[in-house]
């Protein structure tokens, strides 16, 4: 029994039952359905602020379960040229972060029970000031953070997870094809809410999954964790995701496939709907 | 290791003071753990570092003279001003120092496959022919406008076997140092069995320390040198910052030298460590050229392009907190003009880069006194701005 209490202690889950309950809660409902989540991604500000949050209410009024909304950087070290487009764009228009919060306040106000998760780098944040982030943050409704250049050996890492920890948001931790056994062991330990397993060697939207590589990821995190697994990068198509979600992943994340749609589509008045039917093909296949 | 010796390197995460660390993807972060445990490995082997020294001696032709420059001294009248000679190097300026000994690293950790960055294209050389001599691939990336404005060095490149891939920003409309390293960063997160060859001491941890250490090759023979012409340490070092690798090399065997004055040299428009916030891109945290919210670079501009970046690297960043060195900045025409009196005074051909060195040198020789000795680092040579440096004259060059 005690051995049984230090291993939650140490995998945290015990004493972090109150991180994002809503996301805890989607990734419940669905388990009992068998389901798994599908997680869209949209850049905050593309194209402009307005319809970047007509897009997202539109994405969550389409069934999908949780939204990472992209905070725009423009040395983005882990996206390729759609998403880096879609940032630098955004930036030129004068997104910054409070544009985003009001953003994700008008999502949480349409849609209470859509995962909210803020995805970036960590300089936004740094500049922003950390605790005036979390607090804002929390404002807003969002959930969790997804923080792409915040490995845990920066001094940044504990202040951000302290700071969100307080007002109950989840600090997202990734795991990608290069992460040894090792490292998947201590970044579990230190996770929260749900993992996110990078499918490739690669940037944002350039390579496509390869099934069997990414599935035999997402059953070595497994093996250190009980946290919701979801699977992202390379997934450019519905059957993609669909073959994706045979394995023992719990969630599916389409990110950079959407904003090439929305880059195709910029002129069209009904820009919203249309992304909005598109991802339905997503959500259609994970039934 | 001496305590409290500003030459000890970053601690265990990579920090100098608040700076530096490895701010990379997880992608990236077993590839700098393996790194920097080849590097501390490689540095402990004596073979290894004969190898380095025999290559530095024998290939790149080091010791390079330490030149009293008389005739710009009697010229400037002040300060009697020394010449650290890197641009006598095989391939023309420092950059070889260290492209050679990562090289040798890449090949004793077994790598098959080598990227790199560059901005005027000194370094792409560098890690070009050492490739071709150690039998890698190399792939260089650069951007748009310096491939423009250094087509020799790009020939060059692709003489010794390397690819050169141009790189622009995110919106294609402008392509510089900066783009090639946020480039080749992804590059290797695609291909992280390549070995990554950074060209100066910028980067995630070990990088800094890596370029660092091969670099400080310049200031121990300075430091011997000086001792053998003039019996005692020279007054002030001052050298050009781009990234921050020439300067750092001439520099570190002296930081705990505190009567030796230290200067680093940035072009005016892109004054990182004058002019620059703390913030975090590209993999480390140090003093940059930013936007108000965080979210990008501000544009920058110089004569010269290996040091048009709109940072430094950690170390400086540390170094200016602590005031140990004195980082400052001069014009492009100043730097334009000292160019213009190097090749009159001395017959030397230098680049543009270390004539902001030589622009600022100027100015300080003239209030430091004629009993005082200044070294200026001449990190390359001029070969690959005699282009510019004409469209700049036009018909004056009659
Ligand atoms: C001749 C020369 N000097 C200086 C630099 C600047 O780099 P650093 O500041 O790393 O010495 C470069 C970079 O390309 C160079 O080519």
């Amino acid at each position: 029994m005690a051995e049984v209490i230090r291993t939650l202690i140490l995998r945290r889950e015990f004493w972090e039952i109150n991180l994002s309950d809503r996301i805890k809660k989607i990734f419940k409902n669905l388990k009992e359905k068998n389901n798994k989540a599908l997680i869209s991604f949209s850049v905050a500000g593309f194209p402009d602020d307005q319809t970047s949050l007509e897009i997202c209410k539109v994405l969550s009024d389409s069934g999908v379960h949780i939204h990472e909304l992209n905070m725009p950087h423009a040395e983005a070290q882990a996206d390729g040229p759609i998403i880096q487009l879609a940032n630098i764009k955004s930036i030129k228009k004068g997104i910054n972060l409070d544009k985003i919060f009001m953003i994700a306040e008008k999502l949480r106000l349409h849609n209470p029970n859509l995962g909210i998760c803020l995805m970036g780098y960590l300089n936004n944040i740094f500049i922003y000031g950390i605790e005036k982030f979390a607090e804002k943050a929390n404002k807003a409704g969002v959930d969790a953070l997804i923080c792409v250049d915040l490995p845990a050996d920066v001094k940044e890492e504990k202040q951000i997870r302290d700071a969100l920890k307080k007002v109950g948001i989840s600090l997202i931790k990734l795991i990608t094809p290069t992460t040894n056994e090792n490292r998947i062991k201590e970044i579990t330990m230190d996770a929260e809410s749900f993992i996110y397993s990078v499918n490739l060697k690669g940037i944002t939207g350039v390579k496509t999954v390869q099934v069997n590589e990414a599935n035999q990821q997402i059953d070595r995190i497994k093996k250190y964790t009980n946290l919701p697994i979801v699977s992202g990068f390379g997934i450019k198509n519905p059957q993609d995701a669909k073959e994706i979600a045979k394995s023992n992943c719990d969630g599916v994340v389409v990110g950079s496939q959407i904003v090439k749609y929305i880059q195709e589509n910029i002129d069209d008045k009904n820009l919203p709907q249309k992304v909005g039917s598109y991802v339905k093909t997503f959500v259609e296949v994970l039934k | 290791m001496t305590k409290n010796s500003l030459k000890n390197g970053p601690d265990e995460f990579g920090y100098y003071g608040e700076f530096g660390s490895r701010y990379a993807p997880e992608i990236l972060m077993p590839n700098l753990i393996e790194l920097e445990e080849a590097f501390n490995d490689a540095i402990n082997d004596k073979k290894f570092l004969d190898e380095f020294n025999y290559y530095l001696k024998e290939w790149i032709g080091r010791p390079n003279p330490l030149y009293y420059a008389e005739q710009l001294t009697k010229k400037v009248g002040g300060a009697k001003i020394y010449f650290k000679s890197d641009h006598l190097n095989h391939l023309g300026a420092h950059k070889g120092n260290n492209a050679l000994f990562q090289i040798l690293l890449a090949k004793r950790m077994g790598k098959k496959k080598v990227l790199c960055e560059t901005g005027a294209g000194a370094h792409l050389i560098a890690t070009a022919a050492a490739c071709a001599f150690k039998d890698l691939p190399c792939i260089g990336y650069m951007g748009r406008d310096d491939i423009f404005l250094q087509s020799t060095n790009v020939l060059k490149a692709k003489l010794f076997g390397a690819k050169v891939i141009e790189c622009v920003d995110g919106t294609g409309e402008k392509g510089v140092l900066k783009d090639a390293c946020t480039s080749v960063l992804k590059a290797w997160s695609s291909d992280p069995d390549a070995f990554y060859c950074c060209g100066s001491a910028i980067g995630p941890h070990p990088f800094p320390r890596i370029v660092q250490y091969a670099q400080s090759v310049i200031g121990k023979e300075i430091k011997e040198q000086i001792l053998e012409k003039e019996g005692r340490l020279p007054d002030a070092i001052c050298a050009c910052i781009g990234g921050g690798s020439n300067l750092i090399g001439a520099i570190h065997e002296f930081l705990d030298d505190k009567e030796v004055k230290l200067y680093g040299v940035e072009p005016e428009h892109s004054a990182a460590l004058t002019n620059g916030t703390v913030g975090i891109m590209q993999g480390f945290k140090s003093f940059m050229l930013q936007s108000e919210t965080g979210d990008s670079t501000l544009a920058t501009q110089s004569l010269a392009s290996g040091i048009n970046f709109y940072s430094a690297g950690p170390e400086h960043a540390y170094l200016k907190k602590i005031k140990r060195v004195n980082y400052t900045h001069v014009s492009d025409k100043e730097a334009f003009d000292a160019f213009q009196l190097v090749c009159k005074t001395e017959g030397i051909l230098i680049a543009f880069e270390p004539a902001f060195a030589v622009g600022y040198g100027i100015k300080l020789a003239k209030e430091m006194g004629k009993d005082k000795l200044l070294v200026l680092n001449i990190c390359g040579r001029g070969d690959k701005d005699i282009d510019t440096a004409e469209r700049i004259l036009g018909d004056k060059l009659e």
